[in-house]
């Protein structure tokens, strides 16, 4: 999936490790798409639009408030069932937390794309926040509906979870 | 009691024996003192110690700069403090505090720190990391705060405006790469298949929380024994303004209080060795602490109701050693007040004592303590016993980070 700091990965389904930050900038992962088929009715995932003539597609997650925060994304089928591609990462290392899907944006027609992890307090004080902001971007510039935040109050640790489906028009 | 380890059990032997004394202390009218002259809070440290669970302070001096200033120069401790999360809260606070006709209301005490406040949702780690400017910032917290007079009769209203600040902090868990590793290295599970419903990723959320939870509470835990007593200088200011109708256009400048402290940590290094890196042992700390205080409106003794304009400054200093869980205490100060009208006085006070955790929520702490000078009301021929006194509590007497 991802552009960084990190070695390209030819399989569909790469093992999950925050250390590999730490590996050298490469190409983009090839990822094995399967043809769009239609997304099951019963979900409230919200979507992100993207155009199916544009450039390349980006995700991206921060983490405000600077605190700790580890995470994964991942990007699964339109089905939700099989999962493409993830990567992992902590905030707290010099590694920008940006990755290029490497499927063009036609390829990645209602695809999902599920960013989960935590957000951890440095310390147990009280009246702490936490933020962690999700941006879908093509050509350097936002989708609609690729900007998603969750602001909240953080005691000692929260979990995230986070879906958009891709949608190329 | 048979959970209790034969620690636990000598020192509750201890505070039998103390408690026996005390009873002993209050029945001879501190006898042990010799001295005639004891007031009434000699009296009143005579009496039975709180229960447990009420929190303790019995070593009186407090080194460290107010976390509110704001509230310190009043003399509030409120019960109801707003801590904005957003730029809207706090306006909506401010806004809410002022009646109709604009002027502010008593019982306001808002506290935060503006870098989380205002930026806070954009700073991410590696922007607070990289900059000496943003980590000063983020370590400054605003208060404000106002109260009414002290009396039915007083129509007083008094406010006040704190900035507090630590210059140097070597105990800044952002900035301490063990915690960082060790927060990095818990693991957190991931989902095999997309959450396509809100039901299901509420539910994975909630149970990846309270599964994560204890990891990084040990995390926090074993940042607090390696850095209890990090060295750190922080530095306050509180300007305050009185109105004696009540009204805002009546506000006039009451003085302004000024805290500067400075800790430095005690510890015994253990180099590298072949394969093991180098340890650090804390095993205590020095504080000193000055402050000074101008047009300080104080009570009258001698005249019920009036009061007098008075400044004042003290140093201080507190040698801490042992450990997060069981320290001695040695303290020091001198304070000198300046009335407006008549002759300056200094006190000198000494006080030691010690404190040690009994079990998770219950502390048990100990001190004697003397004082020479103070108003000449107060003045003795030399130092005096003046207290000595134990009690169980959940918190410690002296607070360790």
């Amino acid at each position: 999936m991802p552009t960084r700091s990190r070695k390209s990965k030819q399989t569909t389904k790469p093992k999950t490790t925050a250390k590999t930050k730490a590996k050298a900038k490469t190409a983009p992962m090839l990822v094995a798409v399967p043809k769009a088929e239609a997304a099951p009715a019963a979900d409230d995932v919200p979507v992100a639009t993207i155009a199916a003539a544009g450039g390349p597609v980006s995700v991206e997650i921060a983490f405000g408030f600077a605190q700790h925060g580890k995470y994964t994304i991942q990007l699964f089928d339109p089905a939700g069932a099989t999962e493409l591609a993830r990567e992992s990462g902590v905030s707290t290392d010099p590694i920008p937390d940006r990755f290029t899907l490497s499927p063009t944006a036609r390829q990645l027609d209602r695809h999902l794309v599920q960013w989960s992890g935590a957000v951890d307090a440095f310390s147990p004080a009280p009246a702490q926040q936490f933020s962690v902001i999700f941006d879908v971007t093509q050509d350097g510039a936002g989708v609609p509906g690729g900007h998603v935040e969750k602001t909240g109050p953080l005691t000692v640790t929260q979990a995230f979870l986070g879906i958009l489906r891709l949608v190329a028009k | 009691m048979s959970a209790l380890t034969s620690n636990v059990r000598a020192w509750l032997v201890v505070l039998l024996v103390l408690a026996s004394c005390q009873a002993l202390h209050a029945e001879t009218g501190n006898a042990e003192t010799g001295n005639a002259d004891t007031d009434n809070k000699d009296s009143k440290d005579a009496s039975p110690p709180p229960a447990p669970g009420t929190p303790v302070k019995l070593i009186t001096l407090d080194l460290a700069v107010p976390d509110s200033p704001a509230f310190a120069i009043l003399g509030l401790s409120p019960e109801t403090v707003v801590r904005p999360s957003t730029p809207r809260d706090l306006a909506t606070t401010v806004l809410n505090g002022v009646d109709r006709r604009g002027n502010l209301q008593s019982g306001l005490a808002v506290d935060f720190a503006p870098l989380f406040l205002f930026a806070g949702k954009e700073l991410t780690y590696n922007n607070y990391k990289s900059s000496r400017g943003t980590q000063l910032y983020g370590r400054t917290q605003i208060s404000f705060a106002t109260a009414k007079g002290a009396t039915d009769g007083d129509k007083s209203l008094r406010l006040a405006l704190g900035v507090r600040t630590t210059l140097w902090d070597q105990g800044d868990p952002r900035l301490d790469e063990t915690l960082v590793t060790c927060l990095d290295d818990i693991p957190i599970p991931v989902p095999t298949t997309a959450l396509l419903t809100q039901a299901a990723r509420d539910a994975w959320v909630a149970k990846a929380t309270a599964e994560r939870r204890p990891a990084v509470e040990g995390c926090h835990k074993a940042f607090k024994t390696r850095a209890w007593n990090a060295s750190s200088f922080a530095v306050g200011v509180a300007p305050s303004w009185q109105s004696p109708t009540g009204e805002s256009k009546d506000f006039a400048y009451a003085g302004t209080a000024v805290w500067a402290s400075l800790a430095l940590g005690l510890s015994m290094s253990e180099p590298a060795t072949s394969g093991a890196p180098a340890q650090v042992h804390p095993f205590g700390q020095l504080i000193v602490q000055g402050r000074y205080r101008n047009k300080e409106m104080v009570p009258d003794k001698n005249t019920k109701g009036a009061f007098f304009d008075q400044d004042s400054a003290g140093v201080g200093a507190r040698l801490l050693l042992g450990a997060a869980d069981r320290a001695v205490v040695i303290e020091t100060q001198v304070a000198r007040q300046s009335p407006k009208t008549g002759s300056s006085t200094t006190s000198v006070s000494v006080s030691g004592g010690g404190q040690l955790r009994l079990a998770s929520d219950l502390w048990v702490s100990l001190s004697v303590g003397a004082t020479r000078g103070g108003s000449p009301n107060e003045q003795r021929g030399g130092f005096v016993l003046s207290s000595l006194k134990w009690a169980l509590s959940r918190e410690p007497a002296v607070k360790i980070p």
